[in-house]
């Protein structure tokens, strides 16, 4: 019934099974590594610890294959709107070290915006033929299409789209207006559509582009004090979804990040509002650098992830709120598929151990 | 070591006795009659999930979006449950006054009860004078259904950022404000119930639905951090996902749907109002903070429950077991939704 090698091999798995000699059952009987091996494999673990390394052999491999690069940053045009400071001033840096042509920053002040312009092209390799290039304008503007085309005139089409340009606002429910959930919903979701829309026929027209769009782990689950925060960010993991699948078959793919609380500006004017229920939630979590920030944003869009997480907690909640996001990556799919399931798993292994009493019967 | 009866051979299995020794001396018949004690156990936790915790009988349940669709059904479906005021939040006052009819036709003689309208819109500034004149007289709100709510479907470059502005106005403004204005009541009474209307474009990505599903994802994320922060008064939130209801809103996006929009609502049926709103109402009156409609609402509600509270034991024993299997299945309606988008496209671009 099974082809012998099987045979041969499950047998010596299992050859220091019951049916052979009695295993030592006794704990004072152990006194090398050859009782404890009798031991682990009398009681069945034995197999199912070898099935266990060879998933883990497996997975790992899997894992190995999706760190591969899908998609270079090097020669491409990035813009990123808010690129002027906090996350998207670092995912500018990154885009250069990472060897992008052009690089774009967007924002409505000017003065900063040169202020960040110098810095970066601090950063420019002299030999490659990079430039750094400012707009400034307003992603809520009715006008942003005009100022859009005014400010990429002779540039390259925008390759990548980094929708960085974002607020934050915290209080309870009772405090919060609706006028501060409007605006909340204007920049953070509305001021993401706004630069896509524009810059979405040349992409589709090139079948080639990545767009990125900023959430927050308060886009995967409620904190307090954040209703209208956490309500924009769960839209724009919602948009996300719902562009990746509209223009996956253009050959245009979609990001979304989740950051926790990073090192920026914009954290800094929030710390202020913060009420003590606040502070001791965000006590859970530490605060991200930037750059760190930028550099799993770059990687994610270079491995063609869809969801960017960032640290452990980050790949924990990644994992729960995962819904019915897009995957990338096998690794991936059973990264979250194996840890949401841990708990029947771990019964589905003392199945197999049981299952392997049945087997040593059959063999014997 | 072993009883003599676990011992045996597979060649000797002549009857019934034999077949048992057989599982339990491999094993089986342990881990089956452990499945199935686990099993009993969950039924147990299931059953005491489906007491109520809060009956909508004699409260008053105030429904924007009332006058139509799943508001009316679940107007209906409080009175039937005793309510003993259902006020109805619309714009159009003719439709207002039709539906107050119809409703008053379900009372029961020897409750007391009352049918209210409020001719108001969700979106407005005034919202909070319209409200508190139209309930003056009246027992303060008990239960808040944010029912009002508009549909909108095209593909995202046919979707201007005002058709955006518009679903998150109204979607997610429209439940903002209506609650916030009864808020401060139920706070006192430090009891009430608010419900919110997501969708499973709340859940999931649809096609043609851009901004419809984030301003739905938006409502979601709101129920939750809402959820957490009035609990503590006593003030439970719930956030319904239905799927496509036939309804008057229904009816008048079938027109705006593409083909890719066709092919994808073919995966799932059209619900009746009135069964999407005795959902939301047994789940108002048992706890539940996730309501979901159907098998498939079942199914999405799992995959994609997240870091939603959970009210019942029952209900985190199920998605721990299931999630897992679920998130594979997930995958497989998400390539199938997929492969539709890029064969409809591809079928588009041909014609062209």
């Amino acid at each position: 019934m099974m082809p012998g090698w099987l045979d041969s091999v499950l047998t010596y798995l299992l050859q220091w099974g019951p049916h052979h000699d009695p295993p030592k059952q006794n704990m004072d009987d152990i006194d090398d590594l050859e009782d404890v091996f009798e031991l682990m494999f009398s009681c069945g673990w034995g197999l199912v610890v070898a099935i266990f390394v060879l998933l883990l052999l497996f997975w790992l491999f899997l894992y190995l294959l999706s760190l591969r690069n899908q998609y270079n940053l090097a020669g491409k045009h990035v813009l990123i709107t808010g690129g002027s400071s906090g996350i998207g001033k670092a995912v500018a840096k990154e885009a250069l070290l990472r060897g992008a042509e052009v690089v774009t920053i967007l924002a409505r002040n000017e003065e900063k915006l040169e202020a960040t312009k110098s810095e970066l092209e601090r950063l420019i390799t002299p030999k490659l033929d990079q430039r750094v290039n400012t707009i400034s304008a307003d992603v809520c503007s009715e006008e942003l299409q005009e100022e859009l085309e005014i400010g990429l005139s002779g540039l390259p089409p925008v390759d990548v789209l980094i929708n960085s340009a974002g607020i934050t606002f915290t209080a309870s429910f009772q405090d919060t207006t609706p006028q501060d959930f409007e605006k909340q919903l204007q920049v953070n979701v509305l001021g993401s559509v706004r630069p896509t829309k524009v810059l979405l026929p040349d992409m589709i027209e090139k079948q080639q582009g990545r767009i990125v769009f900023i959430s927050s782990m308060a886009g995967q689950t409620a904190l307090y004090g954040y209703t209208a925060y956490s309500a924009s960010k769960y839209a724009v993991r919602g948009l996300a979804e719902v562009l990746d699948m509209e223009l996956k078959v253009h050959n245009i793919r979609v990001s979304v990040s989740f950051p926790p609380d990073t090192d920026t500006p914009m954290l800094q004017g929030e710390l202020g509002q913060r009420s003590p229920i606040v502070k001791a939630q965000a006590g859970f979590g530490s605060v991200f650098k930037a750059e760190s920030v930028a550099r799993d944003i770059c990687r994610g869009i270079e491995r063609g992830k869809f969801l960017i997480t960032h640290g452990f907690d980050g790949f924990l909640l990644g994992v729960i709120a995962t819904g019915m996001s897009p995957v990338y990556h096998w690794a991936t799919l059973i990264t979250e598929v194996s840890s949401l399931s841990s708990l029947p798993a771990v019964i589905i292994l003392f199945w197999l151990a049981k299952l392997q009493r049945h087997v040593c019967k059959f063999l014997g």
